[in-house]
């Protein structure tokens, strides 16, 4: 079976075909940026900044940032409908809500295990 | 009857079905990673001092197993590309890269299970402690491994790089414990094991689904592009969401 040349195929404009090519162009600079963003993790987490709190919050700042650029245009949520940002808000939130009541667990003012 | 809105986006939502419905079901995946990334915290900052491990995963492996999925999450991008310009031999020349890419990950990760799981610690009754991977040569009398003599337990925990391997040939009679790098090893093998065998179910899953569309379904692309090419795009944005988790189970258990 042979879908190489559909009806449609001849209809793709020679501004999609350029829309396609800069899709790709830009996608592929975006996969060099995530790629670097690797190297710079490793980096990140090697180098003693003086802080290893500062070292996790550096290299887990690089992983939000290649988060950030997978989410943002290999899954095109900058140019995605309000529905899926109000959802997604909601995501974070629970996330959020989440993360804290595993910090406030660690925290020396909570009675955690109770002692008779 | 025909399915409502799997081609056309519904007034109210402004999107197709499918799509609604795979952002809500990726809206759920968050939660069930964020709860394991909350594990794995909880854990981390409630060990003693000392006692969680450093250095128990190659990083260059994680690093390599990071740009494959970075290079099918691009690959998956332009097939679908191709697709929307309905250019099918591109499609399939650039979804076959994806599906090369999600085996390789596949093999690298479940050759380096293998290596935790045939990765020893042995304790003997004389007190001392050697550290390496099980050999061929071990039998039921004796056990052989290809590692080093570690001088307490803080080095267990965190190991030196580089430390020169030599055989060592250990009687079994003198052996008091002898446990792997497994699951049950230590909290941190447990959730690196539970989140990465999620994950490469995650991959899993998706390759399956992203190789039906390659091949057994690809006739729907005769009959109803436009919606084999949302199903390609539905498809895609489960495998860039499974890139976007692993770039932050990366940096989180091979380097912090």
């Amino acid at each position: 079976m042979d879908h190489t040349h559909t009806p449609q195929s001849a209809q793709a404009s020679e501004k999609d075909l350029a829309d396609v090519r800069r899709h790709v162009r830009q996608h592929s600079i975006i996969a060099v940026g995530i790629a670097l963003g690797t190297g710079l993790t490793l980096i990140t987490s090697q180098h003693n900044f003086g802080s290893s709190a500062l070292n996790v919050g550096l290299t887990i700042a690089v992983a939000c940032v290649q988060g950030f650029l997978v989410a943002g245009f290999f899954m095109h949520l900058l140019s995605e409908k309000k529905l899926i940002y109000s959802f997604l808000i909601f995501t974070a939130v629970f996330f959020a809500v989440m993360m804290i009541i595993t910090t406030v667990a660690h925290m020396p003012t909570n009675v955690v295990h109770y002692q008779h | 009857m025909d399915i409502p809105y799997t081609v056309e986006p519904r007034q109210d939502t402004g999107l197709y079905n499918a799509k609604l419905g795979v952002w809500l079901f990726l809206a759920s995946e968050v939660m069930l990673f964020g709860a394991l990334f909350s594990s794995y915290i909880l854990l981390r900052v409630g060990a003693p001092d000392g006692t969680w491990p450093h250095h128990w995963l190659d990083y260059k492996v994680g690093a390599i197993n990071t740009v494959i999925l970075i290079i099918s999450s691009v690959t998956n991008v332009i097939a679908w590309a191709n697709i929307k310009l309905r250019d099918f031999k591109k499609y399939r020349f650039f979804q076959a890269i994806t599906i090369i890419c999600a085996i390789l990950f596949v093999a690298i990760k479940s050759n380096e299970y293998l290596t935790k799981f045939h990765h020893y610690t042995v304790w003997t009754k004389d007190g001392k402690i050697a550290d390496g991977h099980l050999q061929k040569e071990t039998t039921a009398e004796m056990v052989v491994l290809d590692g080093h003599w570690v001088a307490d337990e803080s080095e267990l925990v965190d190991p030196k790089p580089g430390e020169a391997e030599t055989k060592i040939e250990i009687p079994r009679n003198t052996i008091q414990e002898m446990k792997n790098y497994g699951p049950s090893r230590h909290n941190f093998t447990g959730l690196y094991f539970l989140m990465t065998g999620l994950h490469v179910l995650h991959i899993l899953g998706g390759i399956l689904v992203i190789i039906a569309l390659w091949g057994p379904l690809a006739g729907m692309y005769k009959t109803d592009p436009e919606r084999y090419i949302n199903r390609v795009e539905v498809a895609g944005l489960f495998w860039s969401f499974v890139d976007l988790v692993w770039l932050f189970i990366f940096p989180t258990l091979y380097l912090l």
